[in-house]
């Protein structure tokens, strides 16, 4: 409803014509407020619905079926999630200060992940990384070349993750190079270990209450 | 859209624009500056509430858009989905459904205005045809949406009304295939018809411009039926009739929103909340309650073309009415013998429309071909024979002239009628539920979720899940409830955890895995209540012929006929509780020897409740058979009422958040309809 003007035409005392504004102004406020309550369910309705909030909910994984040196994809959240074992000697790499230098955030600077994986493994246990497998340049999902070599995929491969779409680089902790188009690390989920043999992606250790959205770059 | 535009802009980026573009002229002349006769009735109001109920339909269909799948394996599951997953879905969904229903009230009060004011009469003829135009498209859209929640009475209706055409000669196998797109009403039936659901709104509001067009250049007509002569006969649009109609709208949000909140059910049909079965026609086809007198016409014609011919004359009509009715005098006021026949015709429309929902037979048939005929008659012959015998009253002088001679005594005198006429039916009423006692029909059981502050009683809810749990379940599915469910609020009150822990105990088919084998995981909240057969085949096998049906939506899906005038007290007491209560009287309806005359065949058992008296289900309960640890008794009728508890919250697992949100939505709009009839006495008040 519009407030409607008071009629000029009708002569009434100073303090009719004020109680009549009163009226007008009233009810158009409360039309007003009508009309934004209205739209609330409006948009409201727009969110994440309750199966998908559901859905996205907690996934486990049985860690026999990572043996060391491979990676196995977990989806959560519609999003790929690597979850690879490390060798000790991928271990020794990512403390190589070879590797180190050519790295953009050796240090995990970058809010990419929660405290309890920031550290020179990014993760919790040294051997288990679990990250989400979205390169954190336009989206594509970079593919797990673990071993070292001279030419496969590029000169002087150490051992990590290559994107195919433009070509960065990420180490075997998902640390992004130097040089190359993907600014951060590729996040780490929250995630913890209900049991030894288990992994759970979605939540986080009991002691911890990290925000997932909370980080720089999905 | 009246002239030459009086217009001003004062602000000098309107006056740029009102060079290039002259929209705010246009929207000035026709809905500021436009002048409507001074001496129109709340009956006028009608032509934006419907403006206001096409936006809304188009609004909330969108959205519902949005969330819907338009596939015969998943429509039905996603209408659910929207009900119970989307954030205000309930509310989203009944509004729409509500919607269609509130708009044909709209129109027809609309249509019986101009009926009764002959606004169909020159120079207004095409102002008229457009307005039937758009009542078809309006029919054709209703239909079309109907089919859309894919339930049984959408699959059936569908079928059956897609059939009529087949009886055109030549053409109307054809015209049938084109619409279902198959061999029968199937998935591209589907698909098209949503598809054309959602563009007919569209060609509705571009007809309803033509049809504001056309008003706009003939001018209003109005209760004494006289033109407007001079500038005292009429009023400036803004702000005489925008106040006006709002204070008109916000009335009819009051009477929609008691449907969207309290009586959401109470135009639908049952049926329709049982999916789609092509194996299984149910025993009662009814179309939409707004197509009833057509479809009452339709099926007292013995021929099938002649029956479509004389459903679809019945609408067509009107559209020559105004040659019809050739009479001079407009208004009915001034022509007492056709105001006496406009009333008995309105009261033949409402017969045919009861006719609609009855069982073709008997004595109906005939009661429907007489009505038929009258119907006709009053186009055909009473009023061309009337506008040349009748010698009308004399017609004010002028509009003016109109509003003053108006007496309050009419006023006084028609709602004494109406306060007479309810009397007697709530005493018709009240014989009718004593009569009623005597018969099968479930008894009443008191709920405490029935009426507007309707709440579930936590502890039932809990029980009746054991009862489902331990006895249900066994044989009946619960395809719609999720372990989340358990924890939501207003269901059975567990934490996240305890729900948790309940999916945990079962066991979920999940996978392939690598190696392309499915394998059996603890359930997780998300998970829906796993089935206790693979499919609908094996469940039928295992229990003599007969699949325990799903249990989700059983308490909405199950009714049964309150009869007249009963159904009319059960619209102003929120009487939605039919489900619950059959529910109830099922699992306590069985007796060991079924009453003499009564045979049961091999395999079934005598419940006084179930139709028909064989149902397939043994006996399910009997004392102490499920553990209450709550020292509630253990008897099979507190069995009976916590599971239908239970069940009535997997129906409606928003039921609490539908009351609660409608309870504030009254308050607000009956204070701001008050606010509007102040306000627009105010204004009107120095226009008398
Ligand atoms: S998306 Fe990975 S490098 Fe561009």
């Amino acid at each position: 409803m519009t407030i409607l003007p008071a009629d000029q035409s009708e002569i009434s005392s100073d303090h009719k014509q004020t109680r009549r504004d009163f009226l007008y102004v009233l009810t158009g406020c409360v039309g007003l407020v009508g009309a934004a309550a209205a739209v609330v369910p409006l948009l409201s309705q727009m969110e994440p619905d309750q199966a998908t909030l559901a859905a996205g909910g907690p996934v486990d994984l049985d860690l026999s079926k990572v043996q060391p040196g491979q990676q196995v994809v977990v989806r959560w959240r519609g999003r790929p999630v690597f979850v690879i074992n490390r060798t000790p000697s991928a271990l020794k790499t990512l403390q190589d200060e070879k590797l180190l230098s050519r790295l953009a955030d050796a240090g995990s600077e970058q809010l990419q992940q929660a405290d309890y994986a920031k550290n020179w493994h990014r993760s919790i246990k040294p051997e288990y990384g679990v990250y989400v497998g979205i390169c954190t340049h336009l989206g594509c999902i970079p593919m797990y070349y673990p071993d070292p070599s001279a030419s496969v995929p590029t000169s002087d491969w150490l051992g990590g993750y290559f994107c195919p779409c433009h070509g960065s680089k990420y180490d075997l902790a998902a640390r992004v190079f130097r040089g190359v188009p993907a600014p951060y690390n590729l996040p780490v989920p929250p995630y913890h270990f209900p049991s030894d043999g288990v992994v759970r992606i979605g939540t986080n250790p009991p002691d911890s209450n990290f925000d997932f959205s909370s980080i720089n770059q999905l | 859209m009246s002239g030459p535009s009086t217009y001003q802009p004062q602000n000098g980026f309107l006056k740029w624009l009102e060079t290039r573009l002259p929209i705010g002229g246009l929207i000035h002349s026709s809905f500021v500056a436009y002048p409507t006769p001074r001496n129109l009735n709340y009956w006028w109001t009608f032509g934006g509430i419907l403006s206001m109920m096409l936006a809304l339909q188009i609004v909330t269909g969108i959205i519902l858009a949005m969330h819907y799948t338009p596939h015969v394996d998943m429509a039905f599951n996603s209408v659910e989905a929207i009900v119970r997953d989307v954030n205000y879905g309930w509310l989203l969904r009944n509004m729409h459904a509500a919607g269609a229903s509130m708009f044909f009230i709209a129109v027809y009060i609309h249509m019986f205005r101009g009926l009764y004011y002959g606004s169909y009469k020159a120079p207004r003829e095409v102002l008229w045809i457009l307005g039937v135009i758009i009542y078809l498209l309006m029919m054709a859209t209703g239909f079309m949406g109907y089919v859309l929640p894919w339930g049984q009475m959408s699959f059936w209706g569908a079928t059956v009304i897609t059939n009529l055409f087949s009886a055109i000669p030549y053409v109307g196998e054809s015209i049938v295939t084109l619409l279902w797109g198959g061999y029968s009403v199937g998935n591209p039936t589907l698909n098209r018809f949503f598809s054309l659901h959602y563009l007919l709104p569209f060609v509705i509001a571009g007809v309803v411009v033509l049809h504001v067009w056309a008003l706009h250049v003939a001018g209003q007509n109005n209760p004494a039926g006289v033109e407007p002569k001079t500038e005292k006969d009429t009023v400036p649009f803004t702000p005489y009739a925008t106040i006006k109609d709002g204070f008109g709208m916000a009335c009819f949000l009051i009477f929609f929103a008691w449907f969207i909140f309290y009586m959401p059910n109470y135009l639908g049909d049952a049926e329709n909340y049982v999916q789609a079965n092509p194996g299984v026609t149910p025993a009662h086809i009814v179309p939409e309650w707004y197509y009833l007198p057509f479809y009452a016409i339709l099926r007292s014609i013995p021929s099938k073309l002649g029956g479509v011919i004389a459903m679809f004359s019945a609408i067509l009509v009107l559209a020559f009415l105004p040659w019809l009715d050739s009479a001079k005098t407009r208004s009915l006021r001034y022509r007492p013998l056709a105001k006496q026949f406009f009333w008995i015709f309105v009261v033949i429309c409402v017969l045919l429309g009861w006719l609609g929902g009855k069982p073709a037979e008997g004595v109906y048939v005939t009661v429907g071909r007489i009505l038929t005929f009258c119907y006709f008659a009053y186009f055909l012959i009473v009023l061309p024979i009337l506008s040349r015998i009748e010698t009308p009253r004399a017609v004010p002088n002028s509009i003016a002239d109109d509003v003053l001679a108006k007496s309050r005594k009419k006023a006084v005198a028609s709602i004494a009628v109406a306060l007479l006429a309810g009397a007697a039916l709530l005493t018709g009423g009240v014989q009718q539920a004593k009569a009623a006692d005597h018969s099968d029909t479930p008894p009443s059981q008191s709920w405490s979720f029935a009426g507007p502050f309707g709440k579930f009683d936590r502890g039932a809810l809990q029980r009746g899940y054991k009862v489902y749990k331990e006895v249900c379940s066994t044989c009946h599915s619960m395809n719609l409830l999720h372990f989340r469910n358990l924890s939501d609020e207003g269901g059975p009150g567990f934490t996240p955890a305890q729900a948790a822990a309940v999916a945990a105990e079962y066991k979920v088919q999940d996978g392939p895995n690598d190696a392309g084998e499915m394998f059996e995981r603890p359930g997780r909240v998300a998970d829906k209540f796993p089935a206790p057969f693979p499919n609908e085949n094996a469940a039928r096998a295992s229990n003599g012929g007969a699949a325990p049906p799903d249990l989700s939506l059983i308490a909405k899906a199950r009714s049964y006929e309150r009869g007249f005038p009963q159904f009319i007290f059960d619209f102003f007491t929120q009487f939605q509780e039919q489900g619950p209560n059959y529910v109830d009287a099922i699992l306590q309806g069985y007796a060991d020897n079924p009453p003499a005359g009564v045979t049961i065949p091999e395999g079934a058992y005598y419940n006084k409740y179930f139709p028909g008296h064989a149902i397939k289900m043994p006996k399910p309960l009997s004392n102490d058979q499920v553990t209450y640890d709550d020292g509630t008794p253990q008897t099979v009728a507190q069995y009976a009422h916590d599971v239908a508890t239970f069940l009535m919250w997997t129906a409606e697992p928003h039921l609490e958040a539908r009351k609660r949100l409608g309870m504030q939505v009254m308050i607000f709009l009956i204070i701001f309809a008050g606010l509007l009839y102040f306000t627009k006495k105010k204004v009107w008040a120095n226009a008398h």
